[in-house]
């Protein structure tokens, strides 16, 4: 799995290239980490690229949303394709967080 | 009464180390097939799979490099089973460890807790048993 970071106006996008599992979940909590660390706290989750996740991969975005929040920022998701928005609904992640269509869509909510 | 006639019937055999569950993913993929179900269910089957692989490698095993964890897949034309077997004690059991809610989850950070729930929605059975020195995960889910 792979994370790009690049920073765009108004937030931080995040592009998930790959498989979010047990093993790889750390490299992404780190980034969400590092960006908190930061005060890149508007953040966009770029699924375009995410080819599966597993319970180890929601838990990196479950740990850091009370902290996002308690910033003022924004975590949000897009390009969710139907395998891995069924992993959100049957968690009930996808009405914690935002998931939107695609990057356009984003734009807005971080202003 | 005809004996159950399995179409087919496999077994793999990992290290108990996370990078492995690509492999295993991609193992119940190419099992998965020819089964005649959709995209989404057989994602979430994958998933099932991989989050009782995932816990028989940390809580079984206990992250024991050296111990391997065993996956067998049955299928026949009404259900598909699958055993996960690890060289584990029996000292923690998984089964007692209930998923917290979401919101829970989120208020402590928590990374973990979702896995067994995430079992539970996907297949329609789901126990955990000792069998012969081992710890096994027994996943059931009705073919229609």
């Amino acid at each position: 799995m792979q994370v790009k970071k690049n920073q765009n106006e108004g937030y931080t996008k995040f592009s998930i290239i790959g498989e979010l599992d047990a093993s790889s979940s750390i490299q992404m909590d780190d980034a969400l980490k590092q960006a908190l660390e930061d005060g890149d706290v508007q953040m966009l989750i770029d699924c375009s690229g995410l080819e599966y996740i597993s319970s180890a991969g929601l838990g990196v975005f479950v740990s850091n949303i009370e902290d996002i929040k308690s910033k003022n920022g924004s975590l949000v998701f897009c390009d969710v394709n139907e395998e891995i928005l069924s992993v959100f609904q049957v968690l009930g992640l996808d009405k914690i967080v935002t998931i939107v269509k695609e990057e356009n869509d984003a734009k807005a909510l971080f202003v | 009464m005809m004996p159950k006639r399995f179409l087919s019937k496999t077994k793999l055999t990992v290290p108990s180390v996370k990078k492995h569950l690509t492999e295993v993913r991609k193992f119940v993929r190419q099992q998965l097939e020819d089964i005649n179900l959709g995209n989404v269910d057989k994602s979430q089957i994958v998933l099932a799979i991989d989050e009782a692989c995932a816990n028989a490698m940390v809580h079984g095993n206990q992250g024991n490099k050296s111990k391997s964890i065993d996956i067998e897949m049955s299928v026949d034309t009404e259900h598909l089973e699958i055993k996960i077997s690890d060289d584990g004690s029996n000292d923690f059991d998984i089964a007692k460890h209930l998923s917290k809610d979401i919101e829970e989850l989120v208020k402590n950070k928590e990374k973990g807790g979702m896995g067994l729930k995430l079992m539970h929605s996907v297949m329609d059975e789901v126990r955990f048993i000792r069998e012969k020195s081992k710890n096994v995960c027994y996943l059931r889910k009705v073919l229609q």
